[in-house]
């Protein structure tokens, strides 16, 4: 790679389903862990039963002038019993293999998590199960009703009726909440018992596709899924995920989603007119639909690439498309100073979204990077300087997945002369390489990778990769990329 | 007549002279009991090998008893080698049965013990003269070669460099390539000397400098050819131009050790080629099917080299609209646990 990842690269993880090996060890080292027990809060809920279709409210448990402390004594106290852990279980075993939270959101026990909580067992029914536990301790089944991948999320359904159950501020939904508004987030991290977090609202993620809510609080693993509120309790995201190398910089899943989702849930139970019981989703089912999402989702976002294009920038002779959308995080980097002295210059330019879509633990798509590498010879000559150039003609990482889930790489490629324009084609050499994803169907990652051919001492070194594309996208925004590449008009 | 002279050849497993044994008869000494000590100065009609002082042809084999065999003729002048009671017999040397007795003709070779003898009399027919090879490929030759490659290898890994230059790296990469040249055409020697007696450290030493000048020559020419050309299979698989050249690099050393068994040598260093083209591709094929790494041309090389037209976008993107059938088959029938298609696979 021309360009280190890690030079690049913003690492966000999701609050992931919490490894086993971890698990195993933390229990190891601290017995007495196991030993802690919820602290016995007021059991008070409202029994409010909610007529299918619409979200009604709770109204607030607390007053926005407590102390802090005693609001957050307060929240905690009334979600507690609508909060849930969500374990994976391997059958075989019967040991949890991950772990995450959810909570409550319909008196007839659906509850909110991630979908990469339940991600494991949504693919691989016959080698996971499901289980929830209480703050209480007790434990019960769990249903796979629905899922949103774009949004991470999951609804569940438990196993029995008349559950407390938390509702979603209708601030959030519309977007009115106020930047530094105080938030808590709630769930169980590390296994090691329900926790509740203070935070402040950050507005949503600048620079992102995907809406996320910025929140700054500490997140851990098996947080994932649990729900953060507002003071009056009511939810205003979803736990999802934080960023690595910083310091509580977390992210939510906006509540409009998770109350979407659930409508979509609810919808489909009613048109069935069947019970919650008989809606579970199968394998194939669950693959279907993640299928059909990953598609939507791409079809919307290369429209608007597609429809915004490329702007273009200069480096040396040559004109380089960049990406117009804000949602693009571009970074550069030369290696002029480096010492010793290089022998051909260097300036990378990469800009990528910072969206992706988690699949599952070894799949992970969704990202567009394009990059572009200029570089002009000091004192190589023709043959060395080529060599140079083949040093950085790499394809740009385009996604995750094994041959479990891709297809091989396959690749064509051929000298191309770029544009019709005559002026400003050139000549370049084009490699083009697809994988196809094995269980969605019309779904590729497609790399592209460009190096102009028409100096012996410059070059521009072009790369574009999109993950979870279809073909289709993939050949307009390739296509639209290539053609973009030109020689600068000559400025007299 | 009444004098005659023999000669008693030890040879080699492939059957060349190790050692001449002459030995003068006198006919008219009436055959005498083999066991009776031989007289220095008139010899009897018999001649006694083993392993004792006593016998004519002494054989210093721990396989060969003290009195082995004795070879004697009879009136009508035909040789005869007869056992004398050993543990390991008298054998033909291609034959499994122990023999008491064997009749010698000029090329019989009989085995005793671990040796191998020959009785041929002075009547003995030679191979007409051969002759010399023309006096090509002397020491200067093979030097030259040896230069042109080595240069090569400078040339190749010059134009390779974009870093700051290293010479200890050059120095090495040519003390490593001599060296290896060397071990090479060491072994190959020490056969030619084992097998025909003679060295022939210079021809050896010019065949494998001319094969590593065609194997270098290969590697260099082929990224360039595959870029020039647009076809990354002539990079991918110039692998087999290569084990051709070592093939006939190695029939060529073992023309040089014997030109005996020639079918044979040229069967050996065919599979030898065959082999090394067996197994590259199969690791080939095995390391696409593991791996999700994209197959293409990774050398880049200077524009003008180039020798093919360039595309039209539209041709080239009408291309990679090709491939989506074959992913969409690949994902059908790669989920089915098939070996990977398309492994091996140009048609597009």
């Amino acid at each position: 790679m021309p360009i280190k990842r890690s030079h690049f690269a913003i690492a966000c993880v999701w609050l992931a389903p919490l490894p086993f090996v971890f698990a195993f060890t933390f229990a190891q080292a601290n017995p007495q862990s196991k030993l802690l027990k919820p602290p016995q809060g007021s059991m008070s809920a409202p029994a409010v039963s909610i007529a299918p279709g619409s979200i009604t409210l709770i109204t607030p448990p607390v007053a926005a002038t407590m102390p802090v402390s005693a609001a957050a004594e307060t929240v905690y106290a009334a979600a507690r019993p609508r909060l849930l852990q969500i374990r994976t279980l391997l059958t075989a075993a019967g040991k949890q293999s991950s772990l995450g939270s959810g909570f409550v959101v319909t008196a007839d026990g659906m509850a909110i998590t991630n979908y990469h909580v339940v991600s494991q067992y949504a693919l691989e029914p016959a080698t996971y199960r499901m289980e929830y536990a209480t703050p209480e301790g007790t434990k019960g089944a769990l249903k796979l009703l629905a899922v949103d991948v774009t949004n991470d999320l999951a609804v569940v359904q438990l196993d029995k009726n008349d559950y407390p159950f938390f509702t979603f501020n209708p601030r959030a939904i519309d977007g009115s909440l106020a930047k530094g508004e105080r938030m808590y987030a709630m769930g169980n991290p590390h296994d090691i018992g329900f926790t509740i977090v203070e935070g402040t609202y950050n507005n949503l993620v600048d620079k992102s596709y995907q809406e996320r809510i910025h929140f700054s609080g500490a997140m851990n693993p098996g947080m994932s899924g649990g729900p953060t509120v507002s003071v009056d309790g009511r939810v205003i995201g979803i736990n999802v995920a934080k960023r690595v190398g910083s310091d509580l910089v977390s992210f939510l899943v906006p509540a409009r989603f998770g109350a979407a989702l659930l409508e979509r849930a609810r919808h489909t139970m009613l048109e069935t007119r069947a019970g919650a019981q008989d809606l579970a989703l199968t394998p194939e089912k669950t693959r279907i639909e993640i299928g059909k999402q990953l598609t939507a989702w791409q079809a919307a976002l290369y429209k608007t690439l597609l429809e915004q294009g490329f702007r273009t920038t200069t480096s040396g002779p040559y004109q380089a498309p960049e990406p117009v959308a804000a949602w693009f995080s571009c970074w550069a980097r030369t290696n002029g100073e480096q010492i010793p002295k290089p022998r051909a210059l260097l300036n990378s330019t990469q800009c990528n979204t910072q969206t992706w879509l988690f699949i599952s633990n070894n799949l992970q798509t969704g990202a567009i990077e394009i990059s572009h590498s200029y570089a002009k010879s000091i004192d190589l000559n023709a043959f060395q300087f080529a060599a140079f150039l083949s040093q950085n003609y790499n394809l740009a990482w385009s996604g995750s997945g094994g041959r479990k889930y891709v297809t091989q790489n396959q690749c064509t490629e051929d000298f191309v002369v770029s544009g019709t324009d005559n002026a400003k084609s050139l000549p370049m050499r084009v490699v083009w390489c697809a994988k196809a994803f094995r269980d969605f169907p019309e779904i590729y990652n497609v790399s592209v990778l460009a190096v102009t051919q028409d100096k012996s001492d410059q070059a521009l070194i072009s790369r574009l990769a999109m993950s979870g594309v279809s073909y289709a996208n993939a050949l307009a925004l390739g296509k639209r990329f290539i053609s973009s590449i030109s020689v600068a008009e000559v400025i007299k | 007549m009444t004098r005659e002279t023999i000669w008693v050849e030890v040879l080699s497993r492939t059957h060349e002279v190790i050692s001449r044994h002459r030995i003068d008869l006198d006919l008219q000494v009436s055959p005498l009991d083999p066991t009776e000590p031989a007289n220095p100065t008139t010899r009897s009609r018999a001649i006694r090998v083993g392993r004792a002082y006593e016998n004519d042809v002494i054989l210093d084999d721990p396989h060969v008893a003290a009195h082995h065999l004795s070879l004697s003729m009879d009136e009508n002048g035909t040789w005869f080698a007869q056992d004398m009671g050993s543990i390991n017999g008298l054998y033909l040397s291609r034959g499994r049965q122990k023999q008491s007795r064997i009749k010698l003709t000029e090329d019989t070779v009989i085995t005793v013990g671990g040796t191998l003898l020959r009785v041929r009399s002075r009547a003995a027919a030679v191979a007409p003269e051969r002759a010399m090879p023309p006096a090509r490929h002397g020491w200067k030759a093979a030097i030259l070669v040896l230069m042109l490659a080595l240069g090569l290898v400078l040339l190749q890994s010059w134009l390779s460099r974009t870093g700051e230059t290293s010479w200890t790296a050059m120095i090495g990469q040519l003390i490593v390539i001599g060296g290896a040249l060397l071990i090479w055409v060491g072994g190959w020697s020490l056969d030619s000397r084992f097998y025909s007696g003679q060295a022939k450290y210079e021809r050896h030493f010019y065949i494998a400098a001319a094969g590593l000048l065609a194997i270098i020559f290969v590697a260099a020419t082929s990224d360039i050819l595959a870029f020039a050309l647009s076809s990354s299979p002539v990079a991918e698989y110039s692998f087999m131009a290569t084990m051709i050249v070592i093939g006939i690099t190695i029939f060529n050393h073992m023309r040089e050790v014997s030109s005996r068994h020639m079918r044979l040598k040229i069967a050996g260093a065919a599979a030898i080629a065959a082999l090394g083209i067996g197994v590259g591709s199969l690791s080939r094929s095995e390391s696409s099917t593991n791996t999700q790494t994209a197959q293409y041309l990774r050398q880049l090389k200077p524009p003008a080299t180039r020798l093919v037209p360039s595309k039209t976008e539209e041709v080239f993107f009408a291309g990679a609209e090709k491939l989506k059938d074959r992913l969409d088959r690949a994902r059908t029938e790669e989920q089915s646990g098939g070996i990977a298609a398309g492994a091996l696979d140009f048609d597009d």
